[in-house]
């Protein structure tokens, strides 16, 4: 009946499992799961990176270094099902128990499973959030709060919370990002005698395990040692006061928002220090945690570190940690990276956002009806399509989900069959009945694909909404702008945009291609928008076909490849000059909607955005 | 139509596949050394995808499982026996062992057109097939025969540290995601050694192991078949 692998049963007995002391090299990401082991409350970990990084490989491995629990059973390490339900997750009633004995029974979900133990989600960022939510509310609070079928129950359920997630197949959203503790990169290693030592070492355990865990069976269990001993140790290590400050200089300084960082970061420096046997807290301990505090909660690149403060007492009080971060402001994004050299003879300029556009309306395509709920982001669907994500009692649609219906119908089941005068299988009454509430990602997604260069000298505007851009200029495009939810961060990016340089419109093209397969990779049925903004002047390709031939090739692939995209093309040639018309054979190619700059007067690109919207 | 008889499914055999070479090497390899965690077979309809792999069937080793277990327990590894079964073996029961072939099975995803083209399949197996069933079958035996010798002679081959570094560095310098690669890569090279009778892992193997092992980890531009390699 369950298929979830979970794995409670004696160590490695059942599965041999590579063992965490021999994995080689991920310095940082071993630290990182060492650390929660010491202190759970820490947060989790999620590991982002390429695959075929030991990434799952080092989660089972910790498993198998957490001391035993109170009664003698091995930690469990539950290995969280992508395609889970929520009763899966959370819990539900007990159906055997309630139709055998007509008693309400909590039937426990993941959550409790993974009490004490290791929840690993591979690929967090392909979950459902609203799973996500509830793994990470319980991760938080240390304790899973159910209501299901009129019970109400809570219990504890703390773990250590391990996610991987690869950037390349869509982002996690950074509310939900930044409820994970700590965050590590990692790579394949790029030094060959590395990679023969970690290949010998894998062909050694696949040869014969039983050998291999025999010569590593020291070190494992002087770590595992090591690890009780710091989880005692830890109540008593104590953070100087000054250290506090210090945590939160750092904090201010790369921008986090919110205390979370603060807290986290306080926990890992003292985990940290009892996992190298002292009582108290160092500046260095706090350096060597902070990356990986800090890595999932900045905007990017690499953190700004200020050097360790002196020692207690040594330190004037004026300085506080206000003034420093006062002296050094941190750059202001250069999204355009006006440094590159990009082979035009026309320098960077920052364009002003101009007057509004006016928009034609845009012909509807007729798109299944949908409710929507307050965010907009993605909808509860009205139709019998989408993903069933929980059921309700009201009903409405007619939308029968059996399940839940017989797991409400089942505690009364002994009386009703006494009452009834039929001899039924299964009696239901009418308010047993549930309907599936499904779940359908919508819309609303605007990829803007943006010419940069030198013959670009259009306005441009912001839209209400979730955006993703793409800017192409000089050699090469780049996504400037990943999905986003922040509308403030896409206008300002709009209005920032360096350009100048040489047109590589097929690269622009490629690059949205590989934004629209991500985000339809993650959320299949959303119907994005993608704006290109161009004169179509192309004259930078990727291979040996003529720059604008090739553009036109790709225009036509990315139409063909994503039928579910609408085009529309914003020809920014300007007015008054002998026109070239190449933005306008662009729309054909990607059979978009097509119009000039002069068209866009009255309304703007808004409209287009809402339309698209409000299908 | 097609007249199928139910009770004797007729599978087209692995040996009369013509060409598909890279297929069917792959299919062999996989059953020299499991650990190669499977394929995945890229191509267009009707091109002896399932065919081969229904006909692999024939070319698998039997095995021992332990009789009526419906987790089909190897008799003679307590660690991987089901909980009941283990505790049968740790009772001192003596476990009745059944022979029997290694299956094939087939996890249909949504029926309707997979069965489509299977039936289509069969139809071409039994239109175009027929002739070759005789000799097929002759040459099956001996196809199997030499599986098993590589069986047995896999988990002997040696690879050179010379080796271990070709198959590194090709990774790297393929921009290959992580260390599968690598690790997958010298499985399959020791799998096609077994295969050719050798106990040493020759450069030749390693360079057909990686277009096996590669080809789906290679990254891939979004536009690369339409504009070609170059623009990659």
């Amino acid at each position: 009946m369950n298929f979830v692998r979970s794995e409670t049963m004696d160590g490695a007995a059942m599965r041999r499992v590579y063992p965490f002391s021999a994995i080689l090299a991920q310095e940082e990401m071993k630290l990182a799961l060492l650390l929660n082991a010491v202190n759970p409350a820490i947060g989790g970990v999620v590991v982002r990176g390429q695959k075929g990084t030991a990434k799952s490989t080092a989660a089972r491995g910790l498993r198998d270094l957490l001391p035993s629990l109170d009664d003698g059973r091995r930690p469990a390490f539950v290995d969280f099902p992508l395609g889970a339900t929520e009763d899966m997750v959370i819990g539900s009633i007990d159906f055997e128990a309630a139709v055998r004995d007509g008693v309400l029974r909590f039937q426990p979900g993941l959550l409790a499973r993974a009490h004490l133990g290791v929840l690993y989600i591979d690929e967090v960022n392909l979950l459902d959030d609203h799973l996500v939510d509830s793994i990470l509310d319980a991760a938080e609070s240390g304790e899973n709060v159910v209501e299901r079928e009129g019970q109400s129950l809570r219990h504890a359920s703390r773990f250590i919370l391990i996610g991987t997630m690869n950037p390349e197949e869509g982002e996690l959203r950074p509310q939900l990002l930044d409820r994970f503790g700590l965050a590590v990169l990692i790579e394949g290693e790029t030094d060959p005698a590395l990679r023969v030592d970690l290949l010998k070492r894998r062909e050694a355990f696949d040869a014969v395990p039983e050998v291999f865990l025999g010569n590593y069976r020291d070190a494992e269990a002087d770590l595992a040692r090591r690890i009780t001993v710091a989880r005692e140790r830890l109540a008593e290590v104590m953070i100087p006061e000054h250290l506090v400050a210090f945590i939160a200089e750092i904090c201010q300084r790369n921008h986090v928002a919110g205390h979370r960082a603060d807290i986290v970061m306080e926990r890992a420096a003292r985990a940290f220090a009892a996992w190298d046997g002292r009582s108290d807290v160092t500046a260095d301990d706090i350096l060597k945690v902070a990356p990986m505090v800090l890595l999932h909660r900045m905007r990017a690149g690499t953190p700004d570190l200020p050097p360790p403060p002196p020692p207690e007492g040594d330190a004037p009080e004026d300085s506080g940690p206000d003034d420093e971060s006062d002296q050094a402001p941190p750059p202001p994004p250069d999204p355009g990276d006006a440094d590159r050299e990009d082979g035009g003879d026309v320098p960077d300029e920052v364009q002003e956002v101009g007057a509004s556009y006016s928009v034609r309306r845009l012909e509807r395509q007729s798109v299944d009806q949908t409710l929507r709920t307050g965010s907009g982001r993605r909808s509860r669907s009205a139709s019998k399509q989408g993903r069933y994500v929980k059921s309700t009692s009201r009903r409405d649609r007619n939308d029968l989900a059996l399940d839940a219906t017989i797991r409400a119908a089942a505690p009364y089941q002994i009386s009703r069959r006494e009452a009834a005068m039929q001899d039924l299988a299964v009696h239901i009454a009418d308010s047993d009945i549930r309907e599936k509430v499904r779940e359908r990602r919508v819309g609303n997604f605007l990829l803007f694909v943006v010419d940069g260069s030198g013959s670009m000298g259009a306005r441009r505007r912001m839209v209400e909404t979730k955006v993703a851009m793409v800017l192409f200029r000089g050699r090469e495009a780049e996504v400037v702008l990943p999905l986003t939810n922040s509308v403030d961060r896409a206008a300002k990016m709009l209005a920032d945009l360096p350009i100048g340089g040489r047109t590589p419109l097929s690269s622009g093209l490629a690059e949205a291609a590989g934004v629209l397969r991500r985000v339809l990779g993650k959320e299949p049925t959303i119907m994005p928008l993608v704006i290109v903004m161009t004169d179509g002047r192309a004259n930078a390709g990727l291979g040996d076909a003529p720059p604008h031939e090739e553009a036109l090739r790709a225009a036509a692939g990315l139409r063909d490849r994503y039928p579910s995209a609408q085009f529309v093309v914003v020809d920014t040639e300007p007015k008054g000059v002998i026109r070239l018309g190449l933005a306008e054979k662009l729309s054909v190619a990607l059979g978009a909607a097509y119009f000039k700059t002069e068209d866009l007067r009255a309304e703007d690109l808004v409209s287009i955005a809402k339309e698209h919207q409000a299908w | 139509m097609v007249n199928t008889d139910m009770s004797t499914p007729t599978v087209y055999p692995f040996v009369a596949i013509v060409g598909q070479e890279k297929l069917k090497k792959s299919l062999i390899l996989n059953v020299i050394n499991p650990a190669l965690s499977g394929v995945l077979i890229r191509g267009e309809k009707g091109t002896a995808k399932s065919t081969a792999v229904r006909a692999l069937a024939d070319l698998l080793p039997e095995i021992d499982v332990v009789g009526a277990d419906p987790f089909q327990s190897d008799p003679a590894d307590p660690k991987t026996m089901a909980p009941d079964v283990s505790a049968r073996f740790e009772a001192g029961e003596t476990l009745p062992v059944r022979r029997r072939k290694v299956r094939v099975v087939e996890l249909l995803i949504s029926a309707t057109e997979d069965r489509v083209v299977g039936t289509l399949d069969l139809e071409t197996a039994l239109k175009e097939g027929r002739k070759k069933i005789e000799p097929g079958l002759l040459a099956s035996a001996k196809l199997k025969d030499a599986v098993a010798v590589a069986i047995k002679r896999c988990p002997q081959v040696q690879a050179s540290d010379a080796i271990l570094f070709s198959i590194a560095e090709r990774s790297l310098q393929l921009g290959v995601d992580g260390h599968r690669s690598d690790i997958v890569t010298l499985k399959a090279a020791k799998a096609l050694a077994a295969w050719g009778g050798r106990d040493k892992v020759t450069p030749a193997d390693v360079a057909e192991a990686a277009v096996l092992a590669l080809a789906h980890r290679m990254r891939r531009r979004p536009f690369e078949d339409i504009l070609g390699p170059r623009a990659a």
